[in-house]
C-alpha cells in the first residue's frame, strides 16, 4: 500500500463526506494513526478496507458533533477550461447530487478513488453483483438526469 | 458515453489535494509498526493445539520402535497410520470451520484467509519434517529405496489431505471431521489390505506410477488448499 497515494485519497473521500478541508485534513491523519496505532496484518485489499472503514466512521463521529461545516471549501471543484465544460461541469454536479448519498459515494469510490471493486465489497459489505448493480444504476440515473437537461445527448 | 461520464464524474468530485507540507511533515512523523510475515507466523504457531503437536510427533515412536527391533512390516504399520498425521493436520487447518466459528474469525484483527495458510504452512512443514524422519526410519528393515519408502508414504498421506480437504468444504462441524476420520481409516486400512492381497504394486518395476500418482495428488492438493481458502471468503452476504 502505497501511503502518499492513499493519504491523499482518504483525505478526498474525507472532504466528500463532511465539505471541510481542515477538519478532513485532521480525520485523515487521525485515520492513519489509527491504522498504524495496531499492530495490524491484512491482505492488500483488506488493507485498503480496513483505512476507509475507519475514515467513515470518524467522518461519522464528527458529523455527529458538528453537521454544518465550510461547504464553499470543497465546491470549487466545478471548473473546466472552457465555459461549456464548466457549465457542463456544474449541471454533472448538480446530477450527482440528486442522487442517493449510497449511490454518490459508490461512483466517488469507484471513478474518483479508483478502488477496486472487490474493495468497495468489502468495505461496504456488499456483494460484487450488487455494487456492479448499483453502479450502473446510478450511471443510468445519472445519464437519464443529463439527458433532460439537455446534456450529453 | 459511459467512458466520457465517468471521466467527467472524477473531474467534478475531485477535491483539490491535500496541503503537501503537511501531508510531508505528517508522513515524516508516523510510525509504521508492521509485524513481518515471520512473527505473523510465530504468532499463529502459539494458536494451534500443544496435543496436534505432540501427536504429529508421537508418529516417529512406532518408526523408532521399529527400527529399534528391525521389523520388515514397519514401513506398512507406518504407512497405514500416517493418514491419521493428515488428518491431524487437515483438522487442525480447519478448526474455525469445524466448530462453526468462520463468520466469527473472518471479522477479527487478522483475516481468516492469512491464519488459515499460515497454520496449513506451519503444519504442512511439520508434517514434511515428521515424514523426512520417517523415510530412513521405516527403511531400516524393509528392501525398498528411499525413494520407494518416501513414496509409500507420501502417497496414503497426499491421499487423505485431498479427500479430508474436499469433505471439510462439502461437510460442516461435527459432520467434516466424522468425514475426514472415516478417510484416514479407509486410506489407512486400504493401503494396508493392497499391501496383504496386491502387493505386487510395491514391486520396483511400478515405481514410475507411484512417481505420477504422487505428483497427481501433489497438484490436486494445491487446488484443494485454493478451493477451501477462497471458500472462507465466499462467507459474504449478498444485500
Amino acid at each position: 500500500m502505497d501511503i502518499e497515494e492513499q493519504y491523499d485519497k482518504i483525505f478526498r473521500y474525507c472532504c466528500f463526506r463532511i465539505y471541510d478541508r481542515q477538519l478532513a485534513q485532521d480525520i485523515t491523519q487521525e485515520t492513519f494513526l489509527r491504522f498504524f496505532g495496531q499492530d495490524l496484518r491484512l491482505d492488500n485489499g483488506r488493507e485498503l478496507s480496513y483505512l476507509y472503514t475507519i475514515a467513515k466512521n470518524l467522518c461519522a463521529d464528527e458529523f455527529r458533533k458538528k453537521p454544518v461545516y465550510n461547504v464553499e471549501d470543497v465546491e470549487d471543484t466545478a471548473s473546466g477550461d472552457t465555459a461549456e465544460e464548466w457549465i457542463n461541469n456544474l449541471v454533472l454536479r448538480a446530477a450527482i447530487e440528486k442522487l442517493p448519498r449510497e449511490e454518490q459515494e459508490l461512483l466517488f469510490l469507484r471513478y474518483v478513488n479508483e478502488i477496486s471493486v472487490t474493495s468497495i465489497c468489502r468495505m461496504t459489505g456488499i456483494s460484487r453483483f450488487s455494487v456492479y448493480r448499483r453502479l450502473s444504476k446510478a450511471l443510468k440515473r445519472l445519464k437519464e438526469s443529463l439527458k433532460k437537461e439537455g446534456f450529453f445527448e | 458515453m459511459n467512458k466520457y461520464l465517468k471521466q467527467r464524474i472524477k473531474e467534478v468530485l475531485e477535491v483539490p489535494a491535500p496541503d503537501q507540507q503537511e501531508k510531508a511533515k505528517f508522513l515524516r512523523t508516523l510510525a509504521i509498526p508492521r509485524i513481518s510475515m515471520w512473527q505473523f507466523v510465530l504468532i499463529q504457531i502459539t494458536y494451534l493445539r500443544k496435543k496436534v503437536l505432540i501427536l504429529s510427533g508421537l508418529f516417529l515412536l512406532p518408526a523408532l520402535l521399529g527400527a529399534g527391533g528391525i521389523k520388515p512390516d514397519t514401513l506398512w504399520v507406518i504407512s497405514a497410520l500416517i493418514p491419521f498425521l493428515a488428518l491431524l493436520a487437515v483438522t487442525e487447518s480447519v478448526r474455525s470451520a469445524m466448530y462453526g466459528m468462520q463468520e466469527f474469525e473472518m471479522s477479527t484483527r487478522f483475516s481468516l484467509k492469512s491464519v488459515m495458510l499460515a497454520r496449513m504452512s506451519v503444519l504442512g512443514l511439520l508434517d514434511v519434517i515428521v515424514i523426512c524422519c520417517l523415510i530412513p526410519l521405516c527403511r531400516i528393515g524393509s528392501n525398498t529405496s528411499l525413494l520407494q519408502t518416501g513414496l509409500y508414504l507420501m502417497v496414503p498421506y497426499l491421499l487423505t489431505v485431498n479427500i479430508s480437504l474436499c469433505l471439510t468444504r462439502w461437510f460442516h462441524g461435527r459432520e467434516s471431521f466424522y468425514g475426514c476420520m472415516c478417510a484416514a481409516v479407509l486410506v489407512g486400512g486400504g493401503g494396508w489390505m493392497l499391501h496383504i492381497i496386491a502387493g505386487f504394486i510395491y514391486q520396483l518395476c511400478y515405481i514410475h506410477w507411484w512417481i505420477i500418482l504422487s505428483v497427481f495428488l501433489i497438484g490436486k492438493m494445491a487446488q484443494e488448499i485454493c478451493h477451501t481458502i477462497r471458500q472462507t471468503e465466499e462467507l459474504v452476504w449478498n444485500s
